[in-house]
């Protein structure tokens, strides 16, 4: 039905292939033979949420079961939402086409704050109710899980359940306590009441924040007895017994991330103290070679794919390489399938890799100091020495590599101007360790993409107590930058400081942020993680007509004590290992790796004897 | 070894591009295993060509691959292998052996059919589109740079009829010149006659279907699949 009305305006918009789903290994099903309908929902445009490895495990998995069909939506691209709108189309999933407001559930997946107006303007396309409290028994449920959902409290108001942790680890439970209510004809509330007793789920409505005068929270409190005081995440103890797709949608247009995904290890050790996703997903865990080779088979032969990229958060710390990369190879070779590797980290970039990595001379090296200085490395716990990043360039270059790309951020916690003008040095420096080298064997004068992000204050990081840098600070930062490196074959590329402010304000928001949501959105904010839509201007208009300050949230230092928004979440990882690790960054001391030696984060409590 | 496949591509596909189509057939390929040639160098990519580029949003059945294969495969074999690889709405018809050295399909395509479904247009399809015909010029305007070209389009279209095969009454068969040196594309053609008929593109959609492919030999239109002939006796 909606298909007939969709060629109508399919030919009229730009990449109709976003719309059209039917790619090879699509799961179709009778949506008459199952018990749930479940839409896993990406907050953004096809090519980005195709892209992610989450859904693709998920949406295997869910399909796995005989009683439930999951399928698949994405934010439509503005030009489709104006033809959607026109011609009174509601949001329909890919599979079967069928608007999502007739599904049982709608499950969004967070991966990054500048998102939150998509999630609102895709339940208004919907045609579902925005939030929880005005949807009744005939609409959806909505929820949400990823890493933004650690801090679910600005979307609190349009969620009716928040999934916290490892999707695959807790899916299952969801949806057998969802089957079995359906069956009881138990209705929405008795749902919700039986969720938010299985582990690992937030279920926002039946939480009441308090505020003290100062606008600070006072305090979280479950509603009624039943419900616990403190939601744990869920944790995948063994990714080897974990499920794992065998296989993988197929898209026909070119996505982000068009090639196998193999994920080979969970979680990071080495406590970054910026990194939101360091924490969230510890403990560290691997998989064992046996089982990546077993998945590479597989979806080789049942994808077709012509790449594969090995994926976690520091793909060159897996363990198991000595093992994993002369079978892989051979594999890839034997098919003719190259291979890439993403966050190369430049203290274990060794020789081994040489004859594997051929890819590399084509695409460059990616390096990642973050800081300009030991002094502000050791800040942020960047366990990478100077002199090592020379010498894998150094290296690199003897390869015959001659493209690089690095990556810093600016605004970080007691950053000085000698730190910013150290950036400058870094590039000079990386530029001229060709001259030191051998003519016979070195490469080609390199070419250096120099990309500068902001640093944004995440919750549940050491860095949660502290102030952003003010846009205008961040503004002088960039331009004193832009003077040191203009240097030939330096390109320089930097992210809006307004986009970052904004996204510090949401990372580190608290209930009350709803209201800003709904009121940006209804002022046209949407896809602001696009810089072409970015609207900074409107956001500030929303501000002021919402009531409320942004520079509460991101330009405010909090005191040690201050109870945070997301203090009813429990990711494993102590607040006072956090608070340890904030005052030990401020004077300069650093902490091992986890897997050298463990500083007792407090993930124990939760996942004993996997770390 | 080279083949040509015909193929079609129906319902939702038509709306992929070239480049997605051609990477499609690319995976296709490879999930098949079928023994194809790959190219020399540093990516290798499958010795593979359409014959011409479909655009998005037209459906087809009379599409051809042009693909050299590394060893011997029998084109009934190729057929039901690669057809067990393509996405649905997406299928060979049949394929052929030809000439390794016959010049590419891209390069000798003349002539295309298509079939164009104008379901709102009034029932006096028939008289109307031979007024549009008799016209010594039907004039389109083409966008260059920064100015206007003016260019008749009647002498590349080589006859007109009401469909037989289609009992809508709707739906129009055409034929034109299609390929490297002369080409028509159907939806200009469309334009025009809606242009011509006072309808409103933006309300009177029309759907396009391409038929076939021919070129000429010994003066007589044939398809790719007739090159299965040239193989040696």
């Amino acid at each position: 039905m909606v298909m007939e009305q969709l060629e109508r305006i399919l030919h009229r918009v730009e990449k109709p292939v976003r719309y059209i789903g039917n790619e090879y290994n699509m799961v179709e099903k009778d949506k008459d033979e199952v018990w749930i309908r479940f839409a896993f929902a990406f907050p953004d445009v096809y090519e980005v949420g195709m892209s992610h490895l989450g859904m693709k495990i998920l949406y295997h998995k869910i399909n796995g079961r005989e009683d439930a069909y999951c399928e698949r939506v994405f934010a439509p691209w503005t030009d489709m939402e104006q033809k959607m709108r026109e011609y009174d189309i509601p949001l329909f999933a890919l599979e079967t086409k069928d608007p999502i407001k007739q599904f049982d559930m709608v499950g969004f997946t967070l991966q990054y704050e500048m998102t939150y107006t998509n999630v609102i303007n895709m339940l208004d396309l919907a045609q579902i109710p925005l939030t929880s409290k005005e949807r009744g028994e005939n609409d959806p449920l909505i929820l949400a899980g990823g890493p933004c959902a650690f801090n679910p409290e600005p979307l609190a108001d349009f969620l009716d359940l928040v999934v916290l942790g490892d999707g695959e680890e807790v899916i299952d439970e969801l949806l057998d306590a969802y089957k079995l209510n359906k069956q009881k004809k138990g209705g929405r509330d008795n749902f919700l009441k039986a969720a938010s007793r299985i582990p690992g789920i937030y279920v926002p409505k039946f939480y009441e924040p308090d505020y003290k005068d100062d606008g600070t929270v006072l305090g979280i409190t479950p509603v009624s007895e039943d419900i616990p005081r403190l939601v744990t995440k869920r944790v995948v103890a063994s990714l080897d017994k974990a499920y794992y797709p065998e296989t993988m949608i197929v898209p026909y247009m070119d996505i982000v991330h068009d090639r196998i995904a193999l994920e080979i290890f969970r979680g990071c050790g080495r406590g970054c103290r910026f990194c939101q996703a360091g924490i969230i997903y510890r403990p560290v865990r691997e998989r064992n070679a046996e089982t990546i080779l077993k998945s590479a088979r597989s979806l080789i032969k049942n994808t077709g794919y012509e790449d594969l990229s090995l994926v976690s958060l520091s793909t060159s710390d897996y363990r198991g390489f000595g093992k994993l990369l002369p079978e892989l190879s051979k594999m890839l070779k034997s098919s003719r399938i190259s291979m890439s590797l993403p966050s190369m980290r430049i203290d274990s970039f060794a020789d081994e890799f040489k004859d594997e990595l051929h890819a590399l001379k084509k695409a460059g090296i990616t390096l990642a100091p973050e800081a300009g200085s030991q002094r502000l490395r050791d800040v942020i716990n960047k366990g990478v020495e100077g002199q090592d990043l020379l010498d894998s360039v150094k290296r690199a270059l003897e390869m015959g590599i001659d493209s690089f790309k690095l990556y810093f951020m600016i605004g970080l916690p007691t950053e000085e101007q000698n730190d910013i003008i150290g950036i400058g040095d870094m590039v000079r420096e990386v530029k001229y360790s060709r001259n030191s080298l051998d003519k016979t064997i070195r490469a080609a004068n390199p070419r250096i993409t120099v990309s500068v992000s902001t640093f944004v204050p995440k919750a549940f990081t050491p860095f949660q107590w502290v102030a952003q840098d003010s846009v205008e600070r961040l503004e002088a930062k960039i331009a004193l930058l832009t003077t040191k490196l203009r240097l030939k074959g330096v390109s320089f590329n930097w992210h809006d400081p307004g986009l970052s402010f904004i996204e510090a304000v949401l990372a580190r928001g608290d209930r009350k942020l709803g209201k800003l949501l709904k009121r940006a959105w209804e002022n046209g904010c949407k896809f602001d993680g696009w810089s072409e839509h970015f609207k900074l201007d409107v956001w500030s208009k929303s501000f002021a007509e919402a009531g409320v300050d942004p520079h509460f949230y991101a330009g405010r230092e909090r005191s040690d004590d201050e109870i945070f928004p997301w203090e009813h979440i429990d990711v494993g990882v102590s607040k006072d290992f956090l608070l340890s690790e904030y005052k030990k960054a401020l004077s300069g001391i650093t902490t091992p790796d986890c897997r050298a030696y463990c500083s007792a984060c407090g993930i124990q409590d939760i996942i004993k004897g996997v770390c | 070894m080279r083949l040509v496949a015909k193929f079609s591509k129906e319902d939702r596909v038509k709306y992929i591009s070239h480049l997605d189509m051609m990477r499609t057939f690319q995976r296709a390929i490879r999930r098949a295993t079928l023994p194809v040639a790959f190219t020399q160098g540093f990516s290798p990519h499958p010795k593979m060509a359409f014959a011409s580029a479909l655009p998005v949003g037209l459906s087809s059945e009379g599409e051809y691959l042009d693909i050299i294969m590394e060893s011997d495969i029998e084109p009934a074999e190729f057929d039901s292998r690669l057809n067990s690889a393509l996405p649905s709405g997406i299928k060979i018809i049949q394929s052929v052996k030809i000439d390794p050295k016959h010049p590419s399909l891209m390069s000798i395509i003349e002539r295309a059919s298509y079939r164009i479904f104008m379901p709102f247009i009034m029932e006096k399809l028939a008289e109307c589109t031979e007024a549009f015909l008799s016209q010594p010029y039907v004039l389109v305007a083409r966008e260059k740079s920064d100015s206007l070209q003016y260019i008749n389009i009647r002498p590349l279209i080589h006859w007109v009829k009401l469909s037989v095969n289609d009992c809508s009454g709707q739906a129009l068969d055409v034929m034109f010149n299609s390929g490297s040196k002369s080409n028509l594309k159907p939806q200009i053609f469309a334009d025009a006659l809606l242009d011509f008929l006072k309808g409103d593109r933006e309300i009177l959609y029309h759907r396009i279907h391409r038929l076939d492919m021919y070129f000429f030999r010994n003066e007589k239109l044939v398809t790719p699949l007739d090159l299965v002939e040239f193989i040696s006796i």
